[in-house]
Parts: structure tokens; sequence; C-alpha cells
């Protein structure tokens, strides 16, 4: 992957560290994503994979090193700056409007797409109604694309797990970025849950090119979609590479896939 | 949800205000009624109608503010001062046409509201219910002193003349009803676009709204902005009606009345803001008409029954909502028209 | 401005802490803004006033009976209309409070309207420390304040119940977790708020007049003490309240009219320079 795309890297860490009073939670951290790849961030719980994404999305700020999208320097601004960039992101506890439907959730995040002010959001009808519809038929498209037409209407607090994991997973894509940050978008689902969803994640890979970086547990799931893995303990880089490297990577073996070694590959 | 039979099968029609022709039926209908009423009823009831439709203009405004955003402000009462000491003293002061000072009054009262805000916008937590109860002391001692605007006394406001004439109080009703449908027409077009969905989203959840984008110190600030506006309008109508004004009528004591309306009513909703008005409203009246009952029938007690009746009712009938029914009338209203939407299924909903 | 003045503000300033105390109390607990708190310290004062003139009970009982009765008023309110709205929105536990605020101020108008006075023992003359001269009743109210204030924070730093009040303010769940009766906790601080009012109550009855406007002035005062010093803070309240006491006769002495609002400017602005008060903790959360 290094070396064999062309021009610069869509996402790239330099040398990131991160502490919380005492903590070191990243250590001197340098990654990169191609653009139009999947990277996979792994790791024990407690590695730093949060933290991470925290920092590129502007929650945390870093005490040293850069984070550069397109060559353009993002650390430490603002997360909804951030957003408008072209950088969205799910959670591992997913945060969606609890209280808004499937729809209303995908039209809130489409927020900084719209050009019209809140004057004439007043008036409503001219630019505003015309928006509106636009941004609807995008959503809509959204929706078909994650097949959530059944619950496009439901109370976003009702929903099962699954479909709200969907939910959130449409509501980052629906801010049409350019990178995509997956917080464990699979965790707690079953098999049949997992394969769609992962179905979807490549779907979004090829069908729109946006580069993905995706935390996941699953290594059945990581080992199949991942363009490349970076794997994180204790804040630290201890290897990447290819799925094939990283699970025959002693290294890796030994800090993380252990018990796992059998069953995976 | 919608009647049986009909589908939405474009954008336009999910985003509709009315949607179905009963319900346009039941909007013109009302609407002509309302327009109407007005000139059956003794001159008590025309007043009570009048105060109405300035509360409702208030409480769209906490609608807004509150309902949407989730900004709690406890200081509208004295942003409705603000309007209506601007009108009175332009009008009054400097000669300017009322329809001149009605923009103006709600420009003030935005201002003042987001000058207020700034300071407890920047952190999370419920500051932003301090500073508007400092607002509210603040503002209305500042009237209280300023002898320029006349101090404790108050000041007279001219009236508002139409070919000459004054208004009687059924061309201002007409007048308030104007303003209200108006007003109801901006809250529910603020609701349904981005700038209401992106307050929604700062309510429910801020970080994920952070994240998609949302400026939440703009956004907040502008919540509070339209709020105020609506209570600088509101504030305008109390002037030009009541021809008087004092500090004194735009006490805490109101602002929370207004609190108090939208969380009967329902919050994050309009029809839910009108319906919590009329309700408080029709409860004071009640109130004011049993207190000499009550002071006769229990002599031990003080002169004062009638303030202390009014908080007493209120506090209970707001205490009731808040343990029963939490989301207000409009939520129980929803619920049973769905009851007669999906009978015999009902058990459904 | 003389000494006296500066005296009289700074003992005044004690029992405005003492007034934010009431809500430190509540809200370091429950994470509840107790906006009644205003309405129960006059009922308290209100009550005193019915014991020692209306039923002729002696000042030497009425006292403990009024601790009595602050204690139970906490109880009370806690159980009835705080209990039922647990893990319910901030707003609708305010609206409650201050609803229930209002039901005490109704119940205190019905039955008392515009009568106004001061409590019976209420010490008259001066009183002269030193070299200068200061109303008694201010100045017993200080002490009475400072001692409060020694009691509770050794209370909450070297005891059991302390602890475990501070736990409950940390995290209601890990404190369930080891065994801390979490809705015990936040009954005796109910209680321990209302005995506060009770002892708020004497004090004001003391050194302003008893009307009905007795619970919004001690919510004009304590609150923004709150927000000064902090809202968990107990040494905040303290501080917060000297501070206000001494600055509101200083606000008095430049221009007469602003003394009254003197606190609320001072709360914007701690609102614009340290939002979280003086001594307040800025909360830090995970994503």
């Amino acid at each position: 992957m290094q070396g064999s795309s062309s021009g610069s890297p869509e996402l790239k860490i330099e040398n990131l560290s991160l502490s919380f009073g005492g903590i070191m939670a990243l250590h001197d951290l340098n990654l990169q994503v191609d653009k139009g790849k999947i990277l996979s961030i792994i790791g024990p719980n407690g590695a730093g994979k949060t933290s991470t994404l925290n920092c590129i999305s502007g929650f945390y700020r870093p005490q040293r090193g850069e984070v550069y999208f397109r060559g353009r320097k993002i650390t430490r601004l603002r997360p909804d700056v951030v957003a408008k960039l072209g950088i969205s992101r799910t959670f591992q506890n997913i945060q969606l409007y609890t209280g808004l439907s499937v729809v209303d959730n995908l039209m809130a995040a489409r927020h900084f797409l719209f050009k019209s002010t809140w004057l004439e959001g007043f008036f409503y009808y001219g630019r505003t109604h015309k928006e509106e519809v636009r941004h609807r038929w995008a959503v809509e498209q959204i929706i078909e694309f994650l097949e959530l037409e059944r619950w496009r209407k439901a109370v976003v607090g009702t929903l099962p797990y699954g479909i709200r994991k969907r939910v959130d997973l449409g509501r980052a894509l629906a801010q049409e970025p350019d990178l995509l940050l997956l917080d464990e978008p699979m965790a707690g689902m079953n098999v049949e849950e997992k394969e769609d969803m992962a179905r979807f994640i490549l779907d979004v890979q090829e069908d729109k090119g946006i580069s993905i970086v995706l935390i996941e547990h699953d290594m059945g799931v990581v080992m199949d979609i991942a363009d490349w893995i970076v794997v994180l303990d204790f804040g630290k880089k201890i290897a990447e590479g290819v799925p094939d490297a990283i699970s025959r990577d002693p290294v890796v073996i030994k800090a993380y896939l252990g018990e796992q070694a059998s069953t995976t590959v | 949800m919608l009647p049986s039979g009909t589908f939405n099968s474009r954008p336009e029609q999910d985003i509709a205000i009315v949607r179905t022709k009963t319900q346009w039926a039941i909007l013109i209908g009302g609407l002509i009624f309302m327009f109407t009423v007005v000139l059956y009823i003794p001159l008590a009831w025309q007043s009570w109608l009048i105060f109405v439709g300035i509360y409702t203009i208030a409480a769209l405004g906490l609608h807004v503010m509150t309902g949407l955003c989730g900004q709690f402000s406890m200081g509208q009462a004295a942003f409705m001062a603000v309007g209506a000491y601007t009108t009175a003293t332009l009008c009054g002061r400097y000669g300017l046409s009322p329809w001149i000072t009605l923009p103006l009054s709600g420009l003030t009262a935005g201002v003042s509201g987001v000058v207020f805000a700034v300071p407890a916008l920047r952190i999370r937590g419920f500051y932003l219910v301090m500073s508007t109860i400092a607002a509210q002391f603040i503002i209305i001692w500042y009237l209280q002193q300023a002898s320029w605007l006349g101090g404790t006394y108050g000041r007279a406001v001219p009236q508002i003349t139409v070919g000459g004439r004054p208004l009687d109080y059924v061309q201002y009703w007409w007048l308030t009803l104007a303003l209200v449908v108006i007003a109801i027409f901006f809250a529910k077009n603020i609701q349904r676009t981005n700038t209401g969905r992106t307050f929604v989203a700062v309510r429910d959840n801020d970080k994920a709204a952070q994240v998609m984008g949302v400026n939440l110190f703009r956004t907040k600030l502008l919540a509070f902005f339209i709020g105020c506006f609506f209570a600088g309008i509101a504030g305008w109508l109390w002037a030009h009606f009541l021809f008087y004004i004092s500090p004194n009528q735009f006490a805490f004591k109101t602002s929370l009345w207004l609190l108090g309306m939208i969380i009967i009513g329902g919050m994050g909703s309009t029809t839910g803001a009108v319906l919590g008005v009329v309700v408080i409203r029709l409860m004071d009246k009640l109130v004011d008409e049993l207190a000499p009952i009550v002071s006769n029938a229990v002599p031990g007690w003080s002169t004062q029954v009638a303030p202390a009746l009014s908080l007493i009712v209120f506090a209970a009938v707001v205490i009731f909502f808040i343990m029963v029914e939490p989301r207000g009338l409009y939520h129980r209203l929803r619920r049973t028209i769905l009851y007669y939407r999906l009978y015999p299924f009902s058990y459904q909903r | 401005m003389t000494i006296d003045i500066i005296l009289d503000g700074l003992f005044t300033g004690g029992v405005y802490a003492l007034a934010a105390l009431g809500f430190v109390m509540v809200f370091k607990s429950s994470q509840i803004l107790n906006l009644a708190y205003g309405q129960m310290i006059a009922i308290c004062a209100y009550v005193l006033y019915w014991l020692l003139t209306s039923i002729g009970v002696p000042t030497w009982a009425g006292i403990p009976l009024l601790f009595v009765f602050g204690a139970v008023l906490g109880f009370v309110i806690e159980r009835l209309a705080i209990r039922p709205l647990m893990g319910q929105s901030f707003l609708a536990l305010l609206m409650m409070t201050l609803m229930v605020g209002f039901l005490i101020q109704g119940v205190i108008v019905l039955i008392w309207g515009v009568e106004s006075f001061n409590l019976p023992f209420t010490p008259s003359g001066l009183l002269t420390i030193v070299d200068w001269q200061v109303s008694p009743a201010t100045f017993w109210s200080f002490v009475v304040c400072l001692v409060v204030f020694l009691v509770l924070t050794l209370l909450f730093r070297y005891t059991m119940i302390g602890l475990g009040m501070r736990v409950v303010a940390a995290d209601h769940t890990v404190a369930q977790a080891m065994g801390i009766r979490v809705k015990r906790i936040f009954s005796m601080s109910w209680v321990m708020s209302g005995f506060l009012a009770a002892v708020v109550g004497i004090l004001v009855g003391m050194v302003w007049m008893v009307n009905r406007d007795l619970g919004d002035i001690v919510l004009g005062k304590g609150l923004p003490v709150l927000i000064v010093g902090g809202l968990d803070s107990i040494p905040g309240a303290l501080v917060g309240g000297l501070i206000i006491g001494l600055v509101e006769p200083l606000g008095g002495y430049l221009a007469p009219a602003i003394r009254d609002i003197v606190p609320w400017l001072a709360m914007m602005l701690i609102l614009l320079i340290r939002p979280y008060g003086l001594f307040g903790q800025k909360e830090v959360e995970r994503i």
C-alpha cells in the first residue's frame, strides 16, 4: 500500500501523542490511509483505537504530532470544522438523535450542505423548499442503499440495536464524506447482521470511492475486507501490513490474536 | 400517522404542514371561527382572547428556544418588556409609526437576548437558566431605575390608529390573530427546515451534532435570538393594547407562567404551545372567579387569597402534568387521534 | 465608606453563603437545583414566628422544633416531589422544584398575606467590636454561619456519611455497586438542606424583614453566590457569599441604585471569566 498509490495519502498521522493526566493513550503514532482504501485499526481494548479517531475528529487535542487530511493540517480543529472538510464518523455507542425518526436523523446530518438561511426558512417557499426536497431525495437514496425503508419513519429510540447501527452508518454517509471513520460498526451484531454490514461497507468503498478507517474486533471481518491493517497495543503501533502478513506476525499473535489465531486464518 | 388511504409518495407531501383535505377544512373553518367569534362574546372575554394571542406569540418563542433547542429561558417576560418599551419609546417620544416599530421591537428583544446568552452558552449545563434569571432581574431593575423610560410608574403608549381611528377590542383581536397566525406559520416552517432540525439535534445530542458540522454556539445563539424576537413582538402587542406599560407587568412570575404553559401544552410542539396558553389562561380566569368564594368560605385566611390561590393552582396543575403526562396535552391529543385512526386495532399504538 | 459598613457587608455575606450552601447540599449529591429552597427558608421563618407568637412556645424550645420542621420538610419534599421523577430530564426536575416553591409561597400568602415582621428575639441596638459598630443580628448570624461551615466541612471530609455523599455525587452507579444506599444519601442531603433552611430562616428572620417576598429575595442572593462559588463546592459557597456580601455595599457606595442587582452582575461576570465558579470543577467527559 505504501508507495503503491499515486499522490499524497488521504489521511496522514505523524508522531501523534496523547495523554490524559498521567496516562499515555497514544505514543508517537504514525499511520496513513490511501484514497479509496480500507485501513483497519485493531488491538486489544484500551490500545488507543478510539482515541485515534477522536484526535482525527477533533474531540481530543493531542499533546504532540499532527494529523493531515489531503495534505492539510487538521489537528486541533473543532469537530464541526473537521466534519465540514469531508470527514465523518460513527460511534461505538451510537450517537443518534433518539427523539427523531430515521429520515430526520439523516436529514439532520446534511446540515452543512444546506445553502438557504434561517431567515429564508421562516418563509419556507422558494429556495428552502427546493433544497428540502432535493436533500430528501438524497437521503432516500441512502435509505435504499442501506435497506432501511421499513424503518424510515420510526423514531430511532425504538429501533433494535443492529438497525440503529445501520442508521448510524447512514448518518455518516449522509454527510457525503471523503473519509469515513467507523468505530466498531459491528459490535454486538449476529453473523447475518455482520455480513450485511460488511457488504454495506464494501459497497460504500466501491460505489462511492470513500476512504475508510475501520476499528473492529471481529478478526474474520477485518481479514476479509481490510486493504491494510495497523495493530495498536498500549498506544503504540506494534505492526502493520496486509491482512495475510498480520495474521502470521508473531508479535501481533502474541499481543492480541493469541487464542484466536487458530480459528481465523 | 396518516389517515387510512393517504400515502406520501413525494417529499413535498411528507413535508407539508397541511396534508389532507380534512385538515384544510378544519384549518379554514377554525380560522373563520376565530375571526368571527369575537363579535359575539362580552368585553371581558374579548380581552381574554387578546391576551391569549399575546401569550401565544411569547410561548411560541419559548417553544423555539426551549422546546426545540433545549435552551431553558426563565426570562421571556423581560424580553417582552424590551419589546414593549421599544415601541412605547419610539412611538411615544419620537413619533414613529407603530407599524415600523413592530419589527424593531422584535429586533431589540432578540439582540438583548443574545447579549445575555453569550456568556452562558460557551459552557454546557444549565448556566443559561441562571443567565436568563439574571436577565429577568437586571432588565426589570433597569426599567425601574431609568427615569427617561418612566421608572417604576411606567409610561403611556400611543394607540394604533387605522384610518385615523384607534382600534377597538374586536379590531385589535383581528390584528392579534393575524400576528399569531404568522407566528405559527414561521414556527412551523422553522421546525420543518434545516434550522429546526439542527435545533433539535443540539437539544438531543450535542456531541453528535458537532460531528455533523453544527456550530453549537452559533446555533444556540440563533435559537435564542428567534425566541426573544417573538417575545419582542408579543411585547409590542401588549404595549399597544394596554396603552400603558410599567416594569412590574413583566415580572419573573410571568416568565415562569410562560414556561409552565409550554410544559403543559407539550414542549417541542407549536400546537402544544397554543394549547398550553389557552388552558393556563382559562385556569387563571377560573381562579379569579373562585377566589372571592373561597375567601369567604374560610374566614381565617388572609386578604390575599386570589394571588395565593393563583400560585397554588398553577403549581398544582404543572406538577400534575410533570408527573402524569410530561409530554403535555398535545401528546395526549395525538394519542387520542391515533386511537380513532387505528380503531379497532388501537392496542397497537 | 466606613469600616462599619464593610463589616456589615461581610457579616451579611455569611447569610448569603448559607443560602447558597443549601443549594450545594442538594446539587452535590443529586445534580438537582432546588429552586424551592428560598421558599423553604421563608416558611421556616414564618413557622417559627407562628410558634413563638401565636402558640407561645418559648424561644429555647421553638428553635429546636423548627430544626425538626425544616428537616421533615426537606424529607417530605424529596420523597413526594423528587423521588418520583428520578431519571427524568433536568428541566422537569427544575420545574418541579420551582412549582414546589410556588406551592409553599402560595400557602404562605394564603395564611399570612402581606404581614411583615422580625422574629421576636431579634436583638436590637448596636454591638461594638473594637472600634466599630455593627448590628448584633448580623454579627451573630455570621458566627453561626462560620460554625455551620466548619461542621459541614468536617462532616464531609472525615465521616462515613460525608464520604458516601461525595461518592454518590461522583457516580451513582458506582456508589450503588459499592453498597452505598444511594436513595438514602439523597434523602439525607435533602434533610440536611431542610435543616439548613431552618437555620437560615432564623437568621434572615433577624437580619431582614420576614414578608412574602423573602423567598424570592433569598433566591436572588443565593443563586448568584452559588454560581460565583461553584455549583458543588462548599468552600466556594462561603467565599462566594463573603465576596458578594462585600461587593454589595461597595456597589451601593458607587451608585446607590445598583446595590440590588450587584449579585446578578457579579454572577454574569463570573460566567464570562470563570464559568464553573471560583471553586467549581470542570467536568471531563468521555466520548
